[in-house]
């Protein structure tokens, strides 16, 4: 079998820009994480109402209301719809952030929620 | 009995612990809304009810949903209009409310506050309520727009919630002390009477924070920020610890003071109060029962006395039960029990004294019987065998009615009265125990009148009694009269009372002796005419049975006897 070698190449040099790929994810995750979990001056964070661990059901803190876990691993429906996660995060970054998100801070806690797993910890 | 019935109301009133059942039932408010309504709106909060507000206040906060009680809550126009337009339709009438201009509030509305005015102040504040805008808390279709006062579960208060209320106070409270302590130089904070956890499981720790760099913290304190928020409670995990934090901003620093508490410390707390409190109960209550026990032993003690009492009783003891320390609730008991006792010692008296005269009464003709039978058997000749067997005969006669008449009075002893059966006419009766009579009367030569005022005399009793009480009274009168006998029937139109008076012209019985004419087996002193001294016994028995009056008086030109037999018309 000639082709192995050959074939042990290819998957190498396909993985490399994965790996890269993967270092970048690792470092958006911690950046959106940490997005998430800040106050950024005023008196909310997006934990205040879907808490630190966005797989649990959170609670509006005003109204009390339950909210639906905002992690995809517990919620499958979050982030299905492009239309409606923007109208969140315009509405709830100006109630957190003072203002709307930039992109990149929309990937990053995307990037975070989505590489939430079922379990442990967030 | 009244102890124990103390003792088992007291311990009724420890069992039957104090529980408010919350039911609050709201007048239903069915008005489905769109679903876009339910969508939008429904994300944050529970879809509110359009009534709640007339429609400026809902063109009001439509207008501003970029401001929206302080969040942003903005929509894309189209959909927004179509939001306003379905509350504006259904909005309350705009006199009905007062919302303050700027940004109304349902829940402070006047429909909103009549509608919940039933639920104490407190239901606001249970963990699972929270706010009165959580309308989903009781209203469990409320997520749906619907809220039908069948739908309304209002959670209970626990305990655990009311030590939780309690605890949070105290960390607020204690927040508000250091910053107010911390006014002058926040570096001099005093972190020394929030004692250590070690010591004595107080359990406060403190951070300061300045802006992202925590500035003091107490030595338990974590290093990570207790809780994201920044101002009000919360309950966070931290380092795998989960705390209860309250977080304030100091006005003039700036600087955010966090107060927290492991929520593991409320936990043992919540597990030890209950624990410290259920060992003496448990302790206490078998003292109780053994109280309540004693209690009603002791109350029931007077009642077993007097059932062993009665128990021990013999048939013929009427002496009355003692009544002394015998509980006030069978005192009536005890009292129809021993009126009972008296009349039936009366009964007996009156059986024994019956039966020693009726048999010494019944002795007097077998022995006359006997001697003339023997008189009859010794006799030498015919005429006085004939003679003798004359008064065995006659003996035997007397014997006879005398027995007869002992019957009629067992039987009538024996008679309760009875009720009144129909009307039966008088004179009917009269006549035929008159008729009855006559050949006795011939045989002494007594003539025997009836005279009465109306034919058609009718009374109330039955007939056969009535024929027993005329017989008496007219063979006693025919018996001791000595010419004439006159029985008058008279009726009282007035009250409808009948009155048969049989008058006689012999002795008369003297006034003094009328009254113990009426016993049984008297005989008036003197007189020599035979009979038991039963006759007019029998007639006052009757009278006692039916409800009539009989009374003696004296005969007609004040010689002789009058008997009067008075039957009351009504009975």
């Amino acid at each position: 079998m000639a082709s192995a070698p050959l074939l042990v190449l290819l998957v190498l040099l396909l993985s490399f820009p994965l790996t890269l790929a993967q270092a970048n994810a690792g470092e958006a995750t911690a950046r959106g994480r940490q997005f998430f979990n800040a106050t950024h001056g005023n008196d909310w964070s997006c934990a205040s109402c879907h808490t630190r661990d966005p797989r649990q059901p959170g609670r509006h803190a005003v109204t009390g209301r339950e909210l639906a876990p905002l992690a995809p691993a517990a919620n499958p429906e979050r982030f299905k719809d492009p239309a409606k996660a923007e109208k969140w995060f315009r509405r709830n970054c100006r109630d957190v952030v003072g203002r709307e998100c930039t992109a990149a801070e929309k990937a990053d806690i995307t990037a975070w929620l989505s590489s939430l797993p079922a379990e442990g910890r967030p | 009995m009244n102890r124990a019935r103390f003792a088992a109301i007291a311990l009724l009133a420890i069992a039957v612990a104090p529980a408010w059942a919350g039911d609050g039932a709201n007048r239903a408010v069915r008005v489905t809304p769109p679903k876009v309504y339910v969508e939008e709106c429904g994300s944050c909060h529970a879809p509110y009810p359009a009534r709640g507000l007339p429609a400026a206040s809902w063109q009001t906060l439509m207008g501003g949903l970029d401001r929206h009680f302080g969040t942003d809550a903005s929509l894309e126009p189209a959909l927004a209009g179509e939001i306003e337009r379905w509350l504006q339709t259904h909005a309350a009438r705009p006199d009905g409310q007062r919302s303050d201009a700027a940004s109304p509030r349902i829940t402070r509305s006047r429909w909103f506050l009549h509608e919940h005015d039933e639920l104490p102040a407190s239901t606001w504040n249970l963990p699972a309520v929270k706010s009165p805008a959580n309308c989903g808390a009781c209203h469990r279709n409320a997520a749906s727009g619907v809220y039908s006062e069948h739908d309304v579960r209002v959670p209970r208060a626990g305990a655990r919630h009311e030590l939780d209320e309690l605890l949070d106070a105290h960390l607020s409270q204690s927040a508000a002390l250091l910053v107010a302590q911390a006014s002058d130089d926040l570096d001099e904070i005093e972190l020394e009477h929030l004692p250590a956890r070690g010591e004595d499981r107080t359990r406060l720790v403190v951070q300061v924070w300045e802006g992202d760099r925590l500035h003091l913290h107490s030595a338990d304190a974590p290093n990570r920020r207790l809780a994201a928020i920044a101002a009000g409670f919360s309950t966070t995990t931290v380092d795998g610890v989960r705390w209860r934090v309250y977080s304030v901003r100091h006005p003039e620093h700036g600087l955010l003071v966090q107060l927290g508490e492991p929520v593991a410390a409320r936990e043992h707390l919540a597990r030890a109060v209950p624990a410290r409190l259920a060992w003496p109960l448990l302790a206490a209550l078998p003292l109780i029962g053994l109280g309540v026990w004693i209690a009603i032993g002791r109350g029931l003690a007077p009642l077993q006395r007097i059932a062993a009492e009665v128990g021990q009783r013999s048939p013929l003891d009427t002496q009355p039960l003692g009544a002394g320390d015998a509980p006030r609730e069978i005192r009536p008991l005890l009292h129809r029990l021993n009126a009972l006792f008296a009349r039936t010692g009366e009964s007996i008296a009156r059986e024994r004294q019956f039966t020693g005269d009726a048999s010494h009464e019944l002795r007097t003709p077998i022995a006359a019987i006997r001697a003339q039978a023997q008189v009859a058997l010794g006799a030498r000749d015919e005429a006085e065998r004939t003679a003798a067997l004359d008064h065995v005969v006659a003996g035997c006669d007397r014997a006879a009615r005398l027995v007869d008449q002992l019957l009629v009075l067992s039987r009538l002893d024996a008679t309760a009265a009875a009720p009144a059966p129909a009307s039966v006419a008088v004179l009917p009766i009269v006549r035929e125990v008159v008729a009855e009579l006559a050949p006795q009367a011939a045989k002494r030569g007594v003539a025997v009148t009836v005279n009465a005022a109306d034919e058609a005399v009718a009374v109330h009793a039955e007939p056969t009694l009535l024929r027993i009480v005329l017989r008496n009274l007219v063979d006693n009168a025919i018996r001791y009269g000595a010419h004439d006998v006159e029985v008058m029937v008279s009726a009282r139109h007035a009250d409808g009372a009948v009155t048969l008076a049989v008058s006689d012209d012999g002795p008369g019985i003297p006034a003094d002796q009328r009254e113990r004419a009426r016993q049984r087996f008297h005989r008036l002193a003197g007189q020599d005419r035979g009979g038991a001294g039963l006759g007019l016994a029998i007639v006052d028995r009757i009278a006692a049975v039916i409800g009539a009056d009989l009374s003696l008086h004296d005969g007609r030109h004040g010689r002789g006897l009058q008997v009067r037999f008075r039957i009351d018309g009504r009975a």
